[in-house]
């Protein structure tokens, strides 16, 4: 019996000897005198030893996979590598896909230490970033473990089958990427799928495929958009309706003109008057085409329905109508009697039918020249203002950020939110405009400026561009109250953190 | 004579104490810092400014805050401070409310007294000696009837017993001034159920202890440097300056092989792992701070530095501390020393069982071994004549993605069981992989 398993037995029932079978027992047998429960625990003590110190290797493992080939980019300088590491170990990751690029630019990859650190992060914007920068090393790891395989599929484009695979096999989240990159590609097929999937269907997956017709929309799409607005759900009904009104000549399209031309009326004297005439009544006709009859809570009846029936018209239809620029009516509007639900209707308008001057001609009418509101008034509005801020292109959204950042505090605005639709590194007018409201901030110690404040130094500390890199870092290093806040901190490391790269990188 | 982090908080007189102390053993909580040859002051700002001081020689402290307990937090955590950031306590002429205390300790000490004071008395230092050397060897002789009534009864009572019949042992062992015996025991409480083997892991280790009570038996006929080994085991510890008295000092050019640090809310351990690359004498050097402090000596794997290390007494001489360390650190270049194969690594472990059968974790640099991992998704290092060695799971795609499939060498810990990696090196292209702190 072996010694294990006499001391579990206990020698009680198993006996007491304590004999091995190895050189041990000589060395035993010194201790003959002893309690026979000791020489059983001298025995597996020496046994122990011996066996330790007797290990013998494997000899039969081989390894599963072939070496990595070679290398053909040299790997980033030393002191990149350093700044990259401190990137991951204090979790600034936001700072990555900028560091990667500057990599992929220069011709340089990633260093083997940092390889499993950078397969191992999730968000897709920092792994489209990494993945020129892995080199052969990364994609050899990488095809070794399922939880790394992106950074091979990254590469490549996927084919109608996969896409299938994923429509008809996948979660509820895969089914959409597949979908909307289908549309992308095909999509007149795209289309197809989801009407042969349609009925199945529960309403907000619904909501969810008739919404990604809002890409590549086209006459095309104007039959099975018109089973679509009858469907059961409201939501779905008017998000159908809302495409349908994009494609000019359909009957949606002619019953949303019919419907608001009687409302709004010009008159050109004093450069332009907009005569405002909202709904009396709700015709019960308009539910088909998506409208709702019931306002929300603090929206009067006729300005609710007069915003609807605005919305779903082109607003460059009011141009031909009117013979005046998107200028003068977008100021007249705000001037009108009933300027709130006008406007929202008018931005609303612009976004569905993509009318990029007129988000701009209405945000510029409404900050220059709108009068004292109540409350909720202004809350609406800063809505309003966000998403014409964000739908405007891009060039006239960058020269009015000084005019943002002096508006966010009476309209509320998320400045932080507002500045993201601009993707890092900013362009460098809106980097300037940044760093001028913080050095403006500052300089006045606090007060109502501590909220505006924060947002600026949180989205400006990732996304100024290079050229201010060095102006940023002089705003970091001055010494001044404002450091109690956490997001100066913030806005410093990430400052220092881009200098140090961009420094190692051109050394 | 400067108390070392560990001696400081010995005297402690609770847990919560030195939590308190290590929260307070920064510069920024004090003020006014000073010492002289047997003395140190300061006032901490705890939630008012209290002026502690600590006399040296005794060591014996005074502080002005309410506590009873004795050392109180702020004594505790100047004499935590001045042992890890000896350069924060300038040296001047003690401030008045500081010489007084002094000068009054002094005043008792002159008294005629009936106990003799400092310095202390040899034969009181003796009897005190031999009180826990039999008080040690009562707690062994319990221990090993304990022992044997388990491999009576067998092992499978305590499956299923949980941690109690071990957490008394240890306790028994405590109070018999064994504390090192106490931390063996109360880790064999895990053994049970942690693997299909364990029985006989349980009875290896069992075993081992039973070798050590026996050497304990024999403390006189032992050659000297196994029995300061099997004193040490036992719970006897040396403080820095008897090290140094040991007398078995090493002037070197130290290469560190590797580090393990270990953290967690409280405090931080270090083992850094070193070689002279002239003497070839392997050395390991054991460091505690508080968590956020930095250890008092900083070691870099990869780095070497000149200086003179005392080693602790023993068979096989590892544990050292560094005495005096005349220049700073450069990196490396190249290669560290290490094993060529697997099976010479393994010979050198079984030469050092030989001298001292109790060694737990040994240090080794392994040469030009391929990381590879098999279907199970266990990882194993291959060398050059294809043998492997288990490697922890945690480490094997780190070490991959510096290997590539191609050689690399990487400095572990090897227990018996697996190896876990502290540094790696891959030849062909200089880049390395250093375990993190955790």
């Amino acid at each position: 019996m072996s010694l294990a398993r006499v001391a579990l037995l206990g020698t009680a029932r198993a006996g007491d000897d304590a004999r091995t079978g190895t050189p041990v027992d000589r060395v035993v047998e010194a201790a003959a005198d002893t309690p026979p429960e000791r020489r059983v625990l001298l025995a597996a003590g020496a046994l122990a030893v011996y066996r330790r110190a007797g290990y013998r290797p494997r000899v039969d493992v081989a390894p599963l996979v072939a070496p990595a080939p070679a290398e053909p980019l040299p790997a980033c300088p030393r002191g990149a590598a350093a700044a990259i590491h401190d990137m991951l170990s204090e979790y600034r990751l936001e700072l990555l896909p900028e560091a990667f690029q500057v990599l992929a630019g220069a011709g340089f990859r990633l260093p083997s230490s940092l390889l499993v650190d950078v397969l191992d992060l999730e968000d897709a914007e920092i792994r489209q970033a990494a993945n020129p920068v892995l080199g052969e090393r990364g994609r050899w790891l990488a095809a070794q473990r399922a939880a790394w395989s992106w950074a091979i599929s990254l590469d490549r484009r996927p084919d109608i089958e996969d896409l299938r695979q994923a429509w008809e096999e996948g979660r509820l989240a895969d089914r959409l990427d597949a979908i909307r990159h289908l549309r992308g590609i095909e999509p007149d097929r795209a289309r197809d799928w989801i009407a042969g999937v349609w009925k199945g269907e529960p309403s907000d997956v619904r909501m969810s495929l008739v919404a990604t017709l809002s890409d590549r929309l086209t006459p095309a799409d104007a039959d099975w958009l018109a089973i679509a607005i009858k469907d059961r759900t409201r939501a779905v009904r008017a998000t159908a309706a809302a495409l349908l009104a994009r494609i000019a000549g359909s009957p949606v399209s002619a019953r949303a003109i019919a419907r608001a031309d009687p409302l709004l009326g010009w008159s050109p004297q004093q450069g332009g008057m907009l005569v405002v005439r909202p709904p009396e009544a709700f015709e019960p006709e308009w539910d088909d085409d998506g409208l709702v009859a019931r306002p929300p809570r603090g929206v009067g009846e006729r300005a609710w329905w007069l915003t609807q029936a605005v919305a779903l018209v082109d607003p460059r239809y009011w141009e031909g109508r009117f013979d005046a620029t998107a200028d003068a009516i977008a100021t007249a509007a705000v001037q009108s009697e009933w300027a709130l639900p006008v406007s929202e209707g008018l931005a609303h308008a612009a976004v569905l039918h993509d009318a990029g001057a007129w988000s701009a001609a209405l945000w510029d009418a409404w900050i220059s020249s709108a009068p004292e509101r109540p409350g909720a008034d202004v809350r609406a509005a800063g809505d309003m203002l966000a998403r014409l801020f964000a739908h405007m292109p891009r060039g006239a959204a960058a020269a009015r950020v000084p005019a943002v950042i002096d508006a966010a505090p009476l309209y509320d605005l998320d400045l932080e939110a507002a500045l993201a639709r601009f993707p890092a590194p900013w362009p460098e007018s809106v980097g300037v405009a940044v760093l001028d409201a913080i050095e403006a901030s500052l300089a006045a110690q606090g007060g109502p400026g501590a909220a505006r404040l924060t947002a600026l130094l949180r989205a400006g500390g990732r996304a100024v561009p290079v050229s201010l890199l060095d102006r940023a870092a002089a705003i970091a290093a001055n010494p001044t109250a404002a450091r109690a806040l956490r997001a100066f901190d913030l806005f410093a490391r990430q400052v220092a953190l881009r200098v140090r790269l961009h420094q190692e990188m051109r050394s | 004579m400067m108390l070392t982090s560990e001696q400081v908080l010995a005297l402690a007189p609770d847990r919560s104490s030195v939590a308190a102390a290590r929260g307070l053993a920064a510069p920024r909580a004090w003020r006014s810092l000073g010492r002289s040859d047997d003395a140190l002051w300061g006032e901490c700002q705890g939630s008012a400014l209290y002026q502690v001081r600590v006399d040296l020689s005794g060591p014996a402290w005074k502080c002005s805050c309410p506590s009873r307990k004795q050392p109180c937090k702020h004594a505790l955590a100047l004499m935590l401070l001045a042992s890890a950031h000896p350069d924060v306590l300038t040296h001047a002429t003690p401030p008045a409310w500081v010489a007084d205390w002094l000068a009054s300790r002094t005043r008792t000490a002159e008294r005629p007294q009936k106990k003799p004071a400092a310095p202390p008395d040899p034969a009181a230092q003796a009897r005190r000696a031999a009180q826990r050397f039999d008080r040690v060897r009562e707690g062994i002789q319990g221990l090993d009837l304990w022992m044997q009534d388990l491999v009576r009864h067998g092992l499978a009572t305590v499956d299923g017993a949980g941690r109690g019949p071990w957490e008394e042992q240890a306790a028994r062992l405590v109070d018999a001034q064994a504390p090192a015996l106490a931390s063996r025991i109360r880790g064999l409480a895990y053994v049970p159920r942690s693997t299909a083997d364990w029985a006989a892991e349980l009875l290896g280790d069992l075993g081992r202890l039973a070798l050590l009570t026996q050497a304990f038996g024999r403390l006189d006929v032992l050659p000297e440097p196994l029995a300061a080994d099997v004193r040490q085991l036992v719970g006897w510890t040396l403080k820095e300056d008897e090290v140094v008295a040991a007398g078995d000092l090493v002037e070197d050019d130290w290469i560190v092989l590797g580090v393990w640090t270990d953290e967690d809310e409280r405090f931080r351990t270090q083992r850094a792992y070193l070689r002279g690359a002239r003497g070839a004498r392997p050395a390991m050097v054991l460091q505690f701070a508080a968590t956020g402090e930095p250890f008092a000596d900083t070691l870099v794997a990869g780095t070497r530095f000149e200086a003179q290390l005392a080693f602790w007494p023993g068979a096989f001489p590892l544990r050292a501390l560094v005495r005096e360390r005349p220049s700073a650190a450069t990196a490396v270049e190249g290669r560290l020393p290490g094993s060529a194969s697997i099976a010479s690594m393994l010979d050198d472990n079984a030469a050092a069982l030989a001298r001292q059968p109790w060694l737990g974790r040994l240090p080794c640099v392994l040469c030009d071994v391929v990381p590879a991992r098999e279907r199970d998704d266990t990882w194993w290092l291959i060398d050059r004549d294809r043998a492997a060695l288990p490697l922890s799971e945690r480490d094997g795609w780190p070490l991959a993605a510096i290997a590539g499939g191609h050689p690399i060498d990487v400095t572990a810990e090897w227990d018996g069981r697996v190896l876990r990696a502290l540094y790696g090196r891959s030849p062909s292209d200089g880049e390395t992989w250093t375990r993190p702190a955790r």
